[in-house]
């Protein structure tokens, strides 16, 4: 009867033992580099590339106003000498409410950037955490937490950090694999 | 042995088919009710800023339902119906801030409603997407936005795409809702194809 007891008490803490490693390991508290995985997402190159170009375009308008400006500028100053008072009166009007209309629209195009800048990065920002949801659901983690290096996470185990992982899942289902 | 086997592979076979055959309703409600239920993946809900996404897959069977309503029904009406809706893929997006219709919410004047009323009612086409795994587009049919004049809860629209056999083969279809001004960025939503492949019928019984 003894020996029954130990074997039973055996099988007991060997199941409990598998059933904590196997059956349910998404109660380790485990966490992501958000930066690292911003960095390392193919895709933000690619958001990146396109927000670059796009507003290399919106500011090559402005300088190239500017430009116009410029020479406008340089042209008035060289004229000043032989323009009578009244000419130079409307010149001067003329060259600052051109000024304040670039001005407006420079504004108007930083704003522009701003906001394509935003929407771009909240287009990175879903894919992770679309991905990151889907990953712990998967492998039933009750919580991952997202590391931003600023101080949210101060220590922890090599085997809680996710990164890598989630990283190359995330870059694998971008490239349509 | 080799008997227990053959009553246990038997066995499995039957479950297996009941398992993948498609769900059947009686009523327009219980199916409504069953797509609704997020656990089944024909309804998927995202918050992206503040703003409420929900895709929803619209079954054959609902298109049917909703043109017979009404009339006597009768099997050839249905199987015709069924006929002229099958070959196509019809998705439900509503997106809302705060239960309010965007226009309702959205705009801060008239210049941006406009604008606004220009991209929902004919922009969309451009800005939603559903592609494969493997980035295949299934180009949109139509599109259709009903306005609801601040009566509904939530901006919504109905997608139409095509039913092709070879993306279905694919595990999941994509379908992407670009930034159209919300700063939302663009909004993924995964489709599961087995749920396309298996959808629920209604029995169209009186």
């Amino acid at each position: 009867m003894n020996k029954l007891s130990f074997w039973a008490a055996v099988i007991a803490i060997v199941i409990s033992i598998s059933t904590f490693l196997f059956v349910n390991p998404s109660s380790k508290q485990v966490y992501v580099d958000v930066n690292k995985l911003i960095d390392g997402y193919k895709r933000t190159k690619v958001v990146r590339a396109d927000f670059e170009k796009k507003a290399k375009s919106l500011n090559a308008n402005v300088d190239s106003l500017m430009t116009d400006w410029q020479n406008e500028l340089k042209i008035y100053e060289k004229e000043r000498s032989k323009m009578s008072t009244k000419e130079l009166e409307l010149k001067q009007e003329l060259l600052g409410n051109k000024q304040q209309q670039i001005n407006n629209y420079q504004q108007a195009i930083q704003k522009q950037i701003q906001e394509e800048d935003k929407k771009a990065t909240q287009t990175i920002v879903n894919d992770i955490n679309d991905y990151v949801k889907e990953y712990g659901k998967k492998h039933k983690y009750t919580i991952i937490l997202g590391a931003s290096g600023s101080g949210n996470i101060m220590y922890a185990n090599e085997d809680a950090d996710l990164t890598k992982v989630v990283l190359e899942g995330l870059n694998t289902e971008f490239e349509g694999k | 042995m080799i008997t227990k086997i053959r009553v246990c592979i038997s066995f499995l076979s039957v479950l297996l088919f009941f398992n993948c055959k498609n769900k059947l309703f009686n009523t327009k409600e219980e199916l409504l009710s069953y797509l609704s239920n997020e656990e089944t993946g024909y309804a998927q809900h995202k918050t992206v800023n503040g703003y409420d996404f929900t895709l929803s897959y619209r079954p054959t069977d609902l298109l049917v339902t909703q043109e017979i309503e009404g009339n006597e029904i009768t099997e050839d009406m249905v199987e015709g119906l069924r006929y002229k809706y099958k070959n196509y893929l019809y998705f439900n997006l509503s997106i809302s801030r705060n239960n309010q219709e965007l226009l309702s919410t959205v705009p801060k004047d008239r210049m941006e409603f406009g604008a606004m009323v220009n991209d929902l009612a004919f922009g969309m086409r451009d800005k939603v997407n559903l592609f494969t795994k493997s980035k295949d587009t299934i180009d949109m049919i139509d599109f259709v936005y009903p306005r609801m004049y601040g009566m509904s809860r939530a901006t919504t629209m109905m997608f139409v795409f095509p039913r092709e056999g070879g993306h279905l083969n694919e595990d999941f279809l994509n379908f992407t809702v670009e930034d159209i001004g919300l700063f939302t960025g663009e909004v993924k939503f995964k489709v599961y194809t087995d749920i396309i492949k298996n959808e629920p019928q209604l029995s169209f019984k009186n």
